[in-house]
């Protein structure tokens, strides 16, 4: 049975097929729009995925879309009257996304794909985070925690997952309901710190490590976790009918004081170890970013704790937008509440897709569902770097001049390509590259699912090297100084160099660990200020290529270990093709770049 | 001759910008979401075009595209005060089909024609006195655009050889379909503003009626809430 999964109309579109219960193709919208968490039906993501597996719309026999609209329509026209008759903005905004789509999402569906609408099913938007944390984990049976902002009516969803034989199922044990919501607590708090709301949570908990938590009995006055494990959020500080601005209320503001303006600067950088002279607003911003992530933390343990009592299973599989916070994910595992904790490698909405798909199967197909047990997040497009370079020979690099970013050095004069017969004599000279802190793009295969880059589209330099990290910044990212940058290491080199590195989570980057003493100058520029760095553990099964590539490294200077970071600029989603790589080689200082085997250097 | 919407531009679009900057600002970053999707249009572009030195052309035509891009929403985030929200975007295909035996022409004639109107309504935005700096980025913008203009005529003039009529033909084609966009777009506009005012009506009729039963099913419990979500997945259904 082949069944095509699909997530939209929020943020982070995308599709994903999903054939006799194995997940063959999936990606999100944005790499192939370029535009961020591309809200829009993912109509070129689909055409991906039908042509990857050779089919086209006709083949598919079912549809799965990954929220009821309905059900959703419900609550948003309900939200909209609650403040009634101060609401009116938010009532026409959301009806008219209904008017516009929600009501004809299955004739919408059906035109745009030219299939039939009895092929379209609806999942329940937390029953598809949760379908995407189970099946694709490799447990029999877990407890299975959603955290999100809001899908539906449900904000937090707790469930019990089994593959037994016949015995094969997913249900749901209990609910946090709209408008208690973690996810909606911290994006408005991420709004209040002045970055954008379903993108910034990550500059909210790089900000956090900066502060000091001094306003955490603030906080639990508006997230208030009760005596069951589940939370409350008191509704006298958060205004969610006004979805156009900034959803805090008076009563907000006397408490934390103003929101910080977004064109403000932000001081704190992540690659001094003295942070000096610091005004004393920024330090307040970043008191209350560190007092959220500990209230954050206190509540998500305490429903981990409720599901462990509730389920008793020594497994644990999260989804949803807030398990992309890896700082509350270490304190999980650190918790010891579970044996095993699994979250799959885009557990927000863009996995939606995938999740809807995989709980149709279940529900359809079981059999073959249960079947199926390989998962690896490379599930994207590839595109072969033949095919451009009789046009890469022509490229002329003088002519990018003017059209590259801001406070760049010199454009180079050529490029030089060289084509590698073997890997490793590719990795040698990578290798030799990084350790001379050059910055290198490197594109291999299939595109990762997600929004981490884990060595198939991921810029890479020396983690010991913090001038290369602070001109990867600058010149290449245009990220923010307070900002950590993620590190990639052998298997055995992690279990040396870090804490708690013998888990899932440290596979795919979802996990913060704590630096050993002895190796903070090897890794510096990979660390936060509190020790602890985002860490991707990678054997050969997870990725040849790039396990190949960190050994080598290893080999040459004594530590298998790579600055890894996404492949994209800032205020792009991470590339997908070879030639939207070269676009982002050329309007930036990367050094060198990448794909396949081929070695593209800039000369001067 | 000069077009309606350019009318507006010339006329009514400075007093909206004086008196609403965000409104300005939103323009402005829609402007830079345009320059980003020709980017990102033109490259996809060169993975189906077949001649090296045309994809090398493409290359370079993304990179000038990209930079407009940057150019207008730099420019945005300088004028507003909070951040944008970014719209859903209208387009859903891409507008090369590579199917299409005539799939370069046709390609190479729309951005002909695109590159020609934008550079025509950008005209009129130069002129809206009060900000320098944005007058520059219209400037910078209109020359690389007018260049586009040429070499992708140029371009079409080799494709075409003997074959002017159809060439003229493929234009005209691609002249008719933007102003049928642009008809679209200036209906969806205006069908928006119906359907606020109407739903403004509804808003202040159902209301008062409708109000206590929401605000109670806002505040059901969440063992209630367990069981809708029971029943739904009861109902999922297997396609009929």
């Amino acid at each position: 049975m082949k069944i095509l999964g699909i997530s939209a109309n929020y943020h982070d579109s995308s599709a994903a097929l999903v054939c006799d219960g194995q997940v063959v193709a999936a990606a999100a919208e944005e790499r192939f729009t370029l535009m961020k968490h591309d809200p829009g039906f993912p109509v070129n993501a689909v055409n991906f995925c039908l042509s990857s597996a050779g089919i086209s719309a006709d083949d598919v026999d079912v549809i799965a879309y990954h929220e009821s609209p309905e059900v959703k329509f419900s609550r948003s026209l309900s939200s909209a009257f609650v403040n009634f008759p101060y609401s009116l903005g938010t009532f026409v905004k959301t009806m008219k996304e209904h008017i516009t789509g929600g009501f004809w999402l299955k004739n919408d569906i059906s035109k745009k794909l030219n299939i039939d609408p009895r092929k379209i099913v609806f999942t329940p938007h937390h029953l598809s985070h949760a379908a995407h944390a189970f099946l694709t984990s490799q447990f029999d049976e877990a407890a299975i925690l959603t955290l999100d902002a809001v899908g539906e009516w449900t904000s937090s969803g707790l469930f019990y997952g089994r593959r037994l034989g016949s015995d094969f199922k997913i249900e749901p044990i209990g609910v946090v309901p709209f408008p208690h919501s973690l996810g909606l607590v911290y994006s408005a708090f991420t709004a209040f710190l002045g970055f954008k709301v379903n993108d910034g949570e990550c500059s909210t908990m790089a900000l956090a490590a900066f502060g000091e938590p001094k306003y955490t009995a603030e906080v639990r006055k508006i997230l208030q976790v009760q005596s069951d494990g589940t939370y409350l959020v008191n509704a006298d500080y958060f205004d969610f009918s006004q979805s156009d601005s900034i959803p805090l209320t008076p009563k907000f503001v006397e408490m934390f004081g103003s929101p910080r303006n977004f064109k403000d600067r932000i001081d704190f950088d992540c690659l001094e170890d003295r942070q000096n002279d610091i005004p004393a607003d920024q330090q307040r911003f970043a008191d209350i970013a560190a007092s959220l992530q500990v209230v954050v933390e206190e509540a998500v343990l305490a429903l981990v704790a409720k599901i462990k009592r509730d389920t008793g299973s020594k497994n644990l599989a999260i989804a949803g937008g807030v398990a992309l916070n890896c700082v509350a994910n270490s304190k999980i595992v650190k918790s010891g509440i579970f044996e095993n904790v699994y979250i799959p490698p885009d557990p927000g909405d863009g996995g939606g897709a995938m999740g809807a798909a995989l709980y149709a199967s279940l529900r359809l197909d079981p059999e073959k569902c249960a079947a199926a047990k390989k998962f690896s997040p490379y599930f994207g497009q590839h595109e072969d770097v033949e095919t451009m370079m009789p046009m890469i020979e022509l490229l002329k690099p003088k002519a990018w001049t003017d059209y590259r970013r801001k406070g760049l050095g010199p454009t180079p004069n050529e490029i030089k390509k060289t084509k590698f017969q073997e890997f490793d004599q590719l990795a040698e000279k990578v290798s030799e590259l990084i350790s001379q802190g050059k910055i290198i793009g490197w594109l291999q295969g299939r595109f990762e699912n997600g929004p981490r880059a884990l060595g198939n589209r991921s810029i890479l330099c020396d983690p010991g090297n913090v001038a290369a990290a602070r001109r990867l910044s600058t010149t290449v990212k245009s990220r923010a100084s307070f900002r950590p940058y993620a590190v990639s290491l052998l298997p055995s080199d992690a279990a040396k160099a870090f804490r708690s590195t013998d888990n899932h989570l440290a596979k795919w980057m979802q996990t913060a660990c704590e630096v050993e003493p002895s190796y903070v100058s090897k890794l510096r520029s990979t660390l936060h200020v509190d020790g602890t760095s985002r860490v991707q553990v990678c054997s050969e099964a997870d990725n040849f290529k790039f396990n190949r590539l960190l050994q080598v490294h290893g080999q040459k200077t004594g530590l298998g270990a790579l600055l890894n970071t996404s492949f994209n600029e800032k205020g792009f989603p991470i590339v997908n093709s070879a030639v939207n790589a070269l676009v982002m080689f050329a309007r930036t200082d990367m050094d060198a770049l990448v794909i396949d085997n081929v070695l593209i250097e800039k000369e001067y | 001759m000069i077009k309606p919407h350019q009318i507006v531009i010339r006329f009514i679009t400075p007093l909206v910008w004086k008196w609403y900057p965000q409104r300005k600002a939103n323009a402005v970053m829609e402007f830079g979401l345009i320059e980003r999707d020709s980017g990102m249009q033109v490259l996809n572009a060169i993975s189906v075009v077949k001649d090296p030195k045309t994809q090398s052309i493409l290359f370079q035509h993304s990179l000038e595209e990209f930079h407009h891009g940057d150019l207008f929403l730099n420019q945005s985030d300088r004028i507003s005060n909070s951040h944008l929200i970014v719209p859903v975007q209208q387009r859903e295909q891409l507008q090369y089909d590579p199917n299409d035996k005539l799939g370069d022409i046709k390609f190479f004639s729309f951005v002909h024609v695109g590159e020609k109107a934008v550079n025509q309504d950008f005209a009129y935005y130069e002129r809206i006195q009060g900000d320098n700096d944005l007058q520059e980025v219209f400037r910078k913008t209109r020359s690389d655009e007018e260049r586009h203009q040429e070499y992708s005529i140029r371009l079409l003039r080799k494709m075409a050889g003997s074959r002017v009529f159809d060439l003229n033909f493929i234009l005209f084609k691609s002249d008719v379909l933007l102003w049928y966009r642009g008809q679209m777009s200036l209906a969806r506009r205006l069908a928006d503003i119906l359907l606020s005012v109407a739903l403004t009506f509804v808003y202040f009729l159902i209301g008062p009626l409708i109000t206590k039963s929401l605000k109670r099913r806002q505040n059901l419990s969440s063992a209630d809430q367990l069981i809708i979500l029971r029943r739904e997945l009861e109902m999922f259904q297997k396609p009929k």
